[in-house]
């Protein structure tokens, strides 16, 4: 049981990553890859800060935002400005961010005090929360303002866009940076979960992301919901039956060096199962 | 209104091959015509329609919309001068977004889209009133995604959204073309009603030969980047549309 109360815990971290892969898939239809590498660099950042348990948590939070919206700004500014394919600017600035990870931290893995027992119920559910409640907040703010509108446009109709004024690379800039400084953010909250930051923690991270974010419009599409505030809010649910199936996976004996293959079998399958029901029904 | 001096274009083509789509072309608008821009595929049209918007940039040439000097600026900023509705209605609506908050954008055409600021009551009146004017029964549909419409109520909408901005200048490319005739119609009767509304400039480019002979007062024929007819007045009026087609024969 304990172990399924984690898988949810937990989630409310990763939950923060689905929302920013959720805003470069779905709002801007960007393949972005970014995510590994500013996904350590929140967890390095959050360790790095917080070694001596000292530091309030929030300013921490921040700055491992801000450090991951740089790492998105420069994805964004390398596709834009240089003209080199999202994906493999976003694979450029991973690869680059795992150097300035590693020299950061200047070992594979650190270890944190563990959070102090009186404080654990509120440290563990409500912080989180919290946390998860005000970006998911924010984040459906902006896209529902008159900016917010513009970048959504974006991701859609790029031609409409620009005969509006709207300059499309500035508003993918901006969306790689929100992404990247949520990604970082949720790399944060899962070292402060874990009590570790470690140099592998963010490889193939983009998988459980996407897995979550597919999921989720699996659940719209069946429930037939459009509603982009509950599209947002949906990454919650979705992020938690993700960690759920991986729980359960363990749970059966699962060695967790297959962990990776599982969440790509899992994501796979989310995509594949509706259009082979699709192909299904067609033929029958 | 638009004045357009000693353009030139040039394309390189797959194979490395140099195509000069236009040289030292002039050609200029008066403020309240309509135009419409017929001729063969390649001849140019959809292409100086692109140079007037910014989506292109020529080699050389001064393009000047109401005493402002747009040559070299991009498509984002000549959308101060320009509204546009293009060939296919997805281009000219973003699918995902509802009715409501396409025309909201469009209400905002060339202005600052700010992060703190969001669509009110009264916005949405005034947006549910531009609706109905259409007389589509859209105004019950506002609050569907853009994606839920047919391909005729999009575009009618698209028409809409281009004649919402005061801007001098209006370019049709081809609105009707991806519809059937009885929606292309439609739209292009709407698109008509809504440029004499307000008064505005507008460019056609259609190879519809019927659009082409009932709507504008100036017809203009482009072939290889030149134009080779120019009608106005009375004389564009008695146009007939099988006239129109003989000139394409070959």
């Amino acid at each position: 049981m304990d172990m399924y109360l984690a898988a949810i815990q937990v989630a409310l971290a990763y939950a923060l990553m689905s929302l920013g892969i959720f805003v470069t898939l779905r709002i801007f239809k960007l393949p972005d890859i970014t995510t590994d590498g500013t996904f350590t660099s929140g967890a390095v950042i959050y360790a790095l800060m917080m070694q001596d348990a000292e530091q309030s948590l929030f300013p921490v939070l921040l700055l491992a935002f801000f450090a991951g919206g740089i790492g998105g700004f420069l994805t964004g500014i390398i596709n834009e400005k240089l003209r080199i394919q999202p994906l493999l600017s976003g694979i450029l600035v991973m690869t680059a961010l795992y150097s300035i990870n590693l020299l950061l931290l200047g070992k594979s893995n650190m270890s944190l005090p563990m959070l102090p027992e009186a404080e654990s119920f509120f440290q563990a559910w409500f912080v989180p929360l919290v946390v998860l409640m005000s970006c998911l907040g924010s984040i459906a703010w902006l896209l529902y303002s008159d900016y917010g509108l513009a970048m959504r446009a974006t991701g859609h109709a790029e031609q409409m866009v620009k005969s509006q004024g709207i300059y499309p690379g500035r508003m993918r800039i901006a969306g790689l940076l929100i992404a990247n400084g949520f990604t970082a953010l949720s790399g944060a909250m899962v070292a402060r979960f874990h009590g570790f930051a470690d140099m592998g923690m963010g490889i193939g991270i983009v998988i459980a992301g996407l897995g979550s974010v597919m999921i989720s419009e699996t659940l719209m599409q069946a429930f037939g919901v459009q509603s982009l505030l509950i599209r947002l809010l949906m990454l919650i649910p979705a992020t938690m039956l993700f960690r759920f199936i991986l729980a359960f996976s363990l749970s059966l004996g699962i060695d967790p060096v297959l962990l990776k293959l599982i969440s790509s079998m899992l994501v796979l399958g989310v995509m594949a199962i509706p259009l082979l029901f699709r192909k299904a029904s067609h033929h029958a | 209104m638009l004045n357009i001096q000693q353009l030139s274009l040039s394309f390189k083509g797959q194979t490395g091959q140099i195509k000069q789509v236009f040289t030292d072309f002039d050609f200029s608008l008066d403020a309240g015509s309509f135009t419409v821009v017929i001729g063969a595929n390649g001849s140019g049209k959809s292409t100086l329609l692109n140079l007037i918007a910014g989506s292109l940039l020529p080699d050389k040439g001064r393009i000047n919309i109401a005493g402002n000097d747009v040559s070299r600026l991009s498509e984002e900023l000549r959308s101060k001068f320009i509204s546009r509705v293009f060939q296919h209605p997805h281009l000219g609506t973003a699918g995902e977004l509802s009715v409501l908050e396409n025309m909201r954008l469009a209400s905002l055409h060339g202005k600052t889209k700010s992060p703190f600021r969001r669509m009110g009551k009264t916005a949405e009146a005034g947006i549910k009133k531009q609706v109905e004017g259409l007389q589509m029964g859209l105004e019950n549909t506002l609050h569907r995604s853009m994606e839920q419409l047919s391909g005729g109520q999009r575009q009618a909408l698209s028409v809409l959204m281009a004649t919402l901005p005061d801007v001098p200048l209006m370019l049709l490319d081809e609105p009707a073309a991806a519809l059937d005739p009885s929606a292309g119609d439609a739209v292009m009767e709407l698109a008509a009603n809504r440029i004499r509304e307000k008064e505005r400039t507008a460019v056609l480019v259609t190879h519809n030969m019927k659009h082409a002979v009932v709507y504008g007062n100036r017809l203009v024929q482009l072939q290889h980047g030149k134009i080779i007819r120019d009608i106005r007045g009375e004389e564009k009026q008695s146009l007939r549309p099988e006239q129109l087609h003989s000139w394409f024969e070959r």
